[in-house]
């Protein structure tokens, strides 16, 4: 039990050194960017906001501070912390370490879903949900696949992503063939690309209760998540309603993929890694490891999007970075994973 | 005292054979019944029947009166554990601990998780089991025989009064299917009811209690070792000539396969 111990006192430890990097990286986030700010300055903006003075005007960094990065940082935040909780949760439920939110085809379905919100000229509201009944039917679909083919195993489910996914993309394809390219195409190839430059407190608030709700839901079920990732005769057989419990996290995970999607459009890759990290450093434990994905994922997202708008001129897509740091890692996974599919 | 009682069930797959046929069954308080019968005849599915993970498609099993289909599963695992066959879990990426607290989830909320109480009880689980030195290595670094031991050691988790074990032996060296025997006849002793599914006669006699006979026809014949386990029983269900014959220096009956 002593071993146990030091095992729960260093797993704390990473959490709390992954907060206090949550922490220096939103401010490194309101540092940086084309217009270049002291910490002196971001922390005079953050200390004495522009509407407590309601007879000053709002200077320059105010307004950097708190109109254009901190509704971007806290987005960011929050997509990583969906995202990553979302991986984390279909990895668990289908026991298979090389699933995501997109290589599932949930994101491409959600992206299907607001496309055709943005057709339907629709609010951020109808957007996000939906993005959640188009995801929702892409997973059920690509869970339905192996079923029907008889060939439950990791591998098929993943194909089984990808060809659903290839569906989706197939309809997006359709939808921006119909889409008025004046107005509507143009916001299809947004959500399409995944950028967070869009994001104001307007979106965030509509996405806001999604965030806390699912999240939270998937947060309070982490030890449940361990007993779900067994196979499902042993999983009954300990005690749990493994349709109901299944259903509910396929909704919360689901939930989470749509509202980020809704916010910022598709953005690979961040559900596969940082449910791996994160798993790696807490000896798999879901119970340890799902707070820990949750930080990881939005400083991962926060560190991308600061490159993504410091590095050139322009922005760079944020699926170009993901996709860079993403491609090698999940070889590594499938190379480790090659006696197992 | 019947903890689980089998009445007239049958069974079979969708679209498949008859796999079991009127089979009647009672476990009770202290006794081990080994379940015998050749490859595929059904001993994994009649054990899945008896922990309520399959309906059976006539007749009725009763877990302490109560209807088996009436339980939800948190209320059948606060009685009946299940020991699944080894290759089902293999490779499990958890720690020792970790899997052990998994046997806490019937007697738990949905969004509770394990309080000191439970990491004490695993704790004493696994000095039970006279392996406390692997409660923070990772099941998929186990041997075969510690990762039996650790799955009996998650089922005693639960604190059951109905012990399951699919095949519990099957991996295993002389050494290590001798200690999980003994184990299971401490248990026994302690007041568990349990049923195991065997190939081999040589187990249901070291136990030396109740043997089921499943023949490829469905039906279950139970009775006392000294009775069920006899040349012409088993050479019936297991369609090959075998002897069994009472060796003096053992004190007890030994099978053996004739080639």
């Amino acid at each position: 039990m002593k071993e146990y111990i030091a095992h729960q006192k260093h797993h704390r430890l990473i959490f709390i050194a992954a907060l206090i990097g949550l922490v220096v990286m939103i401010a490194i986030a309101l540092c940086l960017g084309r217009y270049v700010l002291s910490l002196s300055t971001v922390w005079r903006a953050l200390t004495h906001p522009f509407w407590l003075n309601s007879h000053q005007a709002i200077t320059t960094p105010e307004m950097i501070v708190w109109q254009l990065r901190m509704p971007r940082i806290l987005g960011a935040c929050l997509i990583g912390f969906g995202l990553s909780l979302s991986g984390g949760a279909y990895q668990s439920i289908f026991q298979n370490p090389l699933v995501s939110p997109d290589l599932l085809g949930v994101t491409t379905g959600a992206s299907v879903g607001a496309a055709l919100a943005i057709l339907w000229q629709g609010n951020i509201v109808t957007i996000e949900i939906m993005a959640f009944i188009v995801g929702l039917v892409t997973v059920l679909l690509t869970i339905l696949v192996p079923t029907l083919i008889r060939s439950v195993n990791n591998l098929t489910l993943v194909l089984a992503g990808i060809v659903v996914g290839g569906f989706m993309q197939a309809i997006l394809g359709l939808l921006k063939y119909l889409a008025d390219p004046d107005s509507q195409l143009q916001d299809i190839v947004y959500w399409q690309l995944g950028s967070l430059a869009k994001v104001n407190y307007h979106t965030l608030g509509a996405t806001l209760p999604v965030f806390i709700i699912a999240g939270g839901l998937l947060l309070a079920l982490r030890f449940r998540l361990n007993v779900l990732s067994l196979r499902p005769a042993e999983a009954i057989a300990t005690g749990v309603n493994l349709k109901r419990e299944r259903l509910l996290v396929i909704l919360c995970a689901t939930l989470l993929t749509a509202a980020s999607v809704a916010i910022a459009g598709t953005i690979g890759w961040v559900g596969l890694i940082m449910p791996h990290i994160a798993k790696l450093l807490t000896q798999q434990n879901n119970q340890k490891a799902l707070p820990l994905m949750a930080v990881l994922g939005a400083v991962f997202l926060l560190l991308i999007d600061t490159l993504a708008r410091s590095i050139s001129a322009g922005e760079v897509p944020l699926g170009i970075l993901t996709g860079l740091i993403g491609t090698p890692f999940f070889i590594g996974i499938l190379f480790k994973q090659r006696g197992r599919l | 005292m019947a903890i689980l009682e089998v009445s007239n069930v049958q069974f079979n797959y969708p679209k498949g054979p008859q796999c079991l046929d009127q089979v009647n069954l009672a476990l009770n308080t202290g006794e081990i019944t080994t379940i015998l019968g050749p490859n595929g005849v059904g001993k994994s599915t009649f054990l899945q029947l008896l922990c309520g993970l399959l309906q059976p498609t006539g007749g009725e099993i009763t877990l302490n009166g109560c209807a088996m289909d009436s339980l939800s599963p948190a209320k059948r695992a606060q009685t009946i554990a299940l020991v699944p066959q080894m290759n089902q879990i293999a490779g499990l990426p958890y720690t020792v601990l970790d899997y052990l607290l998994m046997g806490k989830t019937a007697s738990m909320g949905l969004f509770h998780k394990p309080q000191s109480a439970d990491y004490q009880a695993a704790e004493k689980v696994l000095q039970r089991l006279n392996c406390s030195q692997l409660l923070e290595r990772s099941c998929a670094s186990l041997s075969g025989g510690q990762l039996q031991l650790v799955t009996v050691g998650k089922a005693l988790m639960q604190k059951p009064k109905l012990l399951l074990l699919d095949e519990p032996t099957a991996a295993l060296d002389y050494k290590n299917q001798v200690e999980i025997l003994r184990l299971l006849k401490d248990l026994a002793h302690s007041g568990l009811a349990i049923a195991l599914t065997s190939h081999d006669p040589n187990q249901a006699i070291l136990l030396e209690d109740r043997v089921a006979l499943l023949d490829k026809t469905g039906h279950l014949r139970v009775g006392p070792m000294t009775t069920m386990i006899s040349a012409e029983n088993l050479s019936q269900i297991y369609e090959t000539d075998l002897t069994v014959t009472f060796v003096p220096n053992c004190q007890r009956l030994v099978c053996t396969l004739m080639i």
